[in-house]
């Protein structure tokens, strides 16, 4: 007798069979834990449109009496502006934008922020590009 | 006219892509040598049957992180045997890297055992050997002989160098052949 002997032994060393019903355990389980995952998934949107809603109520509130800004001015004199001079214009806009956001109460420029936060994610989700660890894009 | 059956690969992209029957599919497929590993790992049948399941659903969570041209079983078997060191842990401590105290192997051990007794007897005394080994030596066995994984296969699984593997299987095998004899 070898060690082959003993590999053998090993190779015909068995163990009792799966339960008949373990698959289907395991089923059952796997779909318990799919339908929390979604629950938690939908729960979350919910969550963050409610929030966006809010934070969209508490901003139009105060918004009607902010002075037009580059972003709610006339987007005709904005465009013909861009398309006469569109380097000075592109020059002029991190001022106007500055000067917009310094008539905002600060707790409306955080209402912005936390309204152009979740978009900017939101947004990266959508334009996400899943690839497998391979390289072939999903 | 019968549809080819998909293998492991375009069941797992499937599942990716939110295909739930492709994941039900993989589950038929390999809940049953899963269970013959977990059942090899473990003491009883229950705390098989409950690795398989925690096996399982680790699986489906962090099916993004296998890489879809590795094999998918030796992948599953280690999120199994993980599974079962982390109820180990909760009695002792297990590293699979922890290659345990030296054990010079005596010119008797590498020898032939001169065992009369009849081969139904020798494998059910080898049972009780294998289920008396450190859990990191039951593990390599389980995935060796019953998972039927290459050395590479194990060690990608527990996550240890491939000649650690050698070493526990070599030691294993060891303390097999003198429990053999000393029974």
């Amino acid at each position: 007798m070898t060690n082959d002997w003993l590999d053998e032994l090993l190779r015909e060393l068995s163990v009792e069979a799966p339960p008949a019903d373990l698959v289907i355990r395991v089923r059952h389980r796997l779909a318990k834990a799919r339908r929390r995952a979604r629950w938690v998934s939908r729960a979350s949107s919910l969550g963050a449109t409610g929030l966006a809603t809010a934070a969209a109520a508490i901003l139009m509130q105060p918004l009607r009496t902010v002075p037009s800004g580059p972003l709610l001015g006339d987007l005709g004199r904005i465009l013909t502006a861009v398309a006469a001079a569109p380097g000075t214009v592109l020059m002029e806009l991190p001022l106007q934008v500055h000067g917009w956001a310094q008539t905002l109460e600060s707790g409306m420029l955080l209402t912005w922020v936390s309204l152009a936060l979740p978009a900017a994610a939101a947004l990266a989700y959508l334009l996400r590009v899943d690839v497998t660890e391979d390289g072939a894009a999903l | 006219m019968k549809l080819a059956e998909p293998d492991d690969r375009e069941l797992v992209l499937g599942s990716r892509s939110g295909d739930e029957a492709a994941f039900d599919r993989l589950v038929e497929r390999h809940t049953g040598n899963l269970y013959r590993v977990a059942r090899r790992l473990m003491a009883d049948s229950q705390e098989a049957e409950e690795i398989v399941q925690e096996a399982w659903l680790r699986a489906w969570r962090g099916l993004s992180s296998y890489r879809v041209t590795a094999p998918f079983f030796p992948w599953l078997a280690g999120i199994a045997t993980n599974a079962a060191r982390d109820q180990w842990r909760r009695r002792r401590p297990v590293d699979f890297s922890d290659l345990g105290p030296e054990e010079f192997p005596s010119s008797e051990a590498t020898g032939v055992p001169e065992l009369q007794m009849e081969r139904g007897e020798v494998i059910q005394r080898l049972g009780v050997a294998v289920a008396r080994l450190r859990p990191e030596q039951r593990a390599v066995i389980a995935l060796r002989y019953e998972a039927e994984l290459t050395y590479q296969e194990i060690a990608i699984a527990l996550s240890i160098p491939i000649n650690s593997v050698r070493t526990h299987l070599h030691r294993a095998k060891l303390a097999l052949r003198r429990g053999l004899e000393e029974q």
